[in-house]
């Protein structure tokens, strides 16, 4: 069993709304000139309390990985400050046990005047590395960084990307005994970001070394972390395995973002020649749902009315997960289907067969366009939604915690010993 | 008390590096470089020489105006350099007070240690300046230290009571410039103290920098010891005033970067 290096027990933090306008004297002058005058006191309205956590308790063991998702302003980079210690607690204990090294906002302690070399030794000191250490890492840090060439230029001409590669590569050599991580990844070209990555995996192959990820990157969460927490408005919503966290947090956006879906309608673009004018979904039994399990067919029908005569449209339908990354796109005219011209209404089929999502919530983009694709006609982003589920036959999907990735691919693994 | 200074000692590491990082930051770039650390005081004591000097003929008991002033221009410049970088330093660096945990009075010290480099640059063209008054150097020479550190320690009482109320209120920052120019005024830097009328003096000596500047101008110009009354009222206002702020200083730290 491995040693508790975290534990939160029944940690709150409250901030006092008011408290940020006291920063200048003139409220604080205005107030006693409101309690001579009798004037209610405009401020007192705003000084009520709000909660950036309550009651959080979790503990982290010692080589794990957990990640912490949740919209913004749910209090996760509350937590981080909590652990790097530069806030209190308003009530609640907080137990660490090691060195805490944060990763957040590369650079923060960079000064542009100063050269690499310079600010690699402000830098790393300032994330606790003493000077001989940092001397005995510096060729590793510059190398992991890239910047062999302009280590002795001053920072300020570097570019953004150059910029985030020192820092990161600092923060990665300061080999603390608990990592805080905070958005921090999405910075570099896409080769450094994979390397950085593959550090932090490395790290963690360590065993020693605990990860605290924060990320609206809930792949990367998936891939780092086996435990996760989903904290939402200060609360913990759900913690445990990350597949199981991560569905309930899919679950709850997909809830507040069927709130907004009346807006989205209005998102619509296209010379509007044609129009869709509606998207429903079925299943292959031509039962309407929006709800499948994993591995059935989709029926996507599409209405459409054409004002006037339009020849070659070409329809496309684009899957995409809840933040936006589009996974399946099918155009009518690719996968051979001509439709010579149309004119007036219609009805267009799309049968995607035995679709290998994953279980989540999905949205569809319907788009009529001319073939060479220079004319839009009517785009109507997330027309349709729907759900993949869990299929009721576990034995034939189920989800393993080592399971993730965007889809379900089904495989068969075979495996042959040599030895007998 | 104790168990802080080791804290600090073992981020000395730390402190060398805010240190040196403020300084080169501030000499980066420009022409002259560290040449303004000396530029500063100097010009400051060529005004004063025209204006006390040449217009006002004020008696400095013989010794010549300009190293008269430059003998007390010197130090003060390193106190009120001090506080104009120390006391906005928490701020300043409020991106990293935010994200990650040092001791706080970190940035303060730096900010004082980056500026007394630049004193002792400054120094340099004060023995120079000694050399062509030909002045002579009395023993009582080996006070200087002992006056630099309450100096230091006063310094650093202010830094770090300014540097903790300036988070939460920043009218500190236009109250500074202000009051370090008020201060210098009612401070023996560019007139003798013995222009001050008896009855007012023993008020004007409760200014620790009153009687650390009259300290100044008695072991090195004068040749004389210091006067003991004041230089020790000195030491206990510094002392109480640093014990105090620092005090102040710890009480509020972890409430800093909440208001920050």
């Amino acid at each position: 069993m491995s040693k508790t290096v975290i534990k939160f027990e029944n940690v709150s933090k409250k901030y006092n709304l008011g408290y940020i306008n006291l920063s200048v004297f003139r409220d604080y002058a205005s107030k006693i000139v409101n309690h001579i005058t009798g004037t209610p006191n405009s401020l007192s309205s705003k000084s009520e309390d709000f909660y950036a956590l309550k009651n959080i308790s979790f503990e982290v063991k010692q080589g794990e990985a957990i990640g912490i998702v949740g919209p913004n302003g749910a209090g996760k980079s509350t937590i981080l400050k909590l652990l790097a210690n530069t806030i209190e607690p308003t009530s609640g204990k907080i137990i660490t046990d090691g060195k805490i090294s944060a990763l957040i906002e590369l650079g923060a302690g960079f000064h542009h005047e100063l050269t690499g070399r310079e600010n690699i030794y402000l830098y790393g000191s300032i994330m606790g590395l003493k000077r001989k250490e940092i001397h005995e890492r510096f060729d590793s840090i510059v190398a992991f960084a890239e910047l062999e060439q302009f280590i002795d230029t001053p920072i300020k001409h570097y570019s953004s990307g150059m910029y985030a590669r020192l820092g990161f590569a600092v923060a990665i050599h300061v080999e603390p005994d608990i990592l805080l991580i905070d958005e921090v990844l999405a910075v570099g070209d896409m080769t450094f970001r994979k390397k950085c990555y593959e550090r932090l995996h490395e790290i963690l192959s360590r065993e020693h070394i605990s990860i605290i990820f924060v990320s609206h990157d809930i792949y990367r969460v998936q891939a780092l972390c086996k435990k996760a927490i989903f904290l939402d408005k200060g609360c913990i919503r759900k913690i445990g395995y990350t597949p199981e966290v991560l569905s309930s947090y899919y679950n709850e956006m997909n809830k507040s973002m069927l709130l907004k879906e009346s807006k989205l309608q209005e998102k619509r673009w296209g010379t509007g020649e044609i129009r869709i004018t509606n998207v429903y979904l079925a299943d292959s039994a031509g039962e309407s749902t929006d709800t499948f399990e994993v591995g059935s067919s989709i029926v996507i029908t599409t209405e459409y009315y054409a004002a006037k005569k339009i020849n070659n449209p070409d329809f496309r339908f684009i899957i995409q997960t809840i933040d936006g990354i589009e996974i399946i796109c099918v155009s009518s005219v690719n996968s051979g289907t001509i439709i010579d011209f149309i004119e007036e209404k219609g009805t267009v089929q799309c049968l995607l067969e035995s679709i290998p999502l994953r279980q989540n919530a999905y949205f569809i983009t319907v788009g009529i366009s001319s073939p060479d694709g220079q004319i839009d006609y009517d785009v109507w982003p997330n027309a349709a939604r729907f759900m993949i589920t869990l299929s009721q036959d576990k034995e034939k999907y189920s989800l393993p915690v080592n399971d993730y990735g965007l889809i379900h691919w089904p495989s068969k693994i075979h495996h042959q010993p040599e030895h007998l | 008390m104790l168990t802080h200074v080791k804290k600090i000692f073992s981020y000395h590491e730390l402190l060398i590096n805010i240190a040196l990082r403020d300084i080169r930051a501030r000499y980066k770039q420009s022409l002259l470089g560290t040449t303004w650390a000396v530029i500063q005081p100097l010009s400051l004591m060529l005004v004063f020489t025209v204006v006390f000097s040449k217009f006002l003929h004020i008696k400095t008991d013989g010794t010549p105006y300009p190293i008269f002033s430059y003998c007390s221009l010197l130090p003060w410049s390193f106190f009120a350099a001090s506080l104009t970088f120390a006391i906005p330093s928490l701020v300043n660096n409020s991106n990293l007070i935010t994200k990650i945990y040092f001791p706080r009075e970190i940035f303060p010290i730096a900010s004082v240690l980056s500026c007394f480099l630049d004193f002792l640059v400054a120094g340099i063209l004060f023995v120079f300046m000694m050399f062509y008054y030909h002045i002579q150097i009395s023993w009582y020479i080996i006070f200087v230290p002992f006056i630099v550190c309450i100096q230091i320690l006063f310094t650093l009482g202010i830094a770090f009571f300014g540097s903790a109320v300036i988070v939460f209120f920043r009218d500190v920052r236009y109250v500074v410039p202000l009051g370090l120019q008020l201060w210098m005024f009612a401070t023996p830097v560019v007139y003798p103290t013995n222009i001050v009328p008896a009855k007012y003096l023993s008020i004007y000596m409760l200014n620790p920098m009153s009687c650390i500047m009259d300290s100044y101008r008695h072991v090195i110009l004068y040749r004389n010891p210091p006067d003991m009354k004041y230089l020790g009222m000195a030491f206990i206002i510094s002392l109480l005033t640093f014990s105090l702020a620092y005090w102040f200083f710890k009480k509020v730290e972890m409430k800093l970067a909440d208001a920050i």
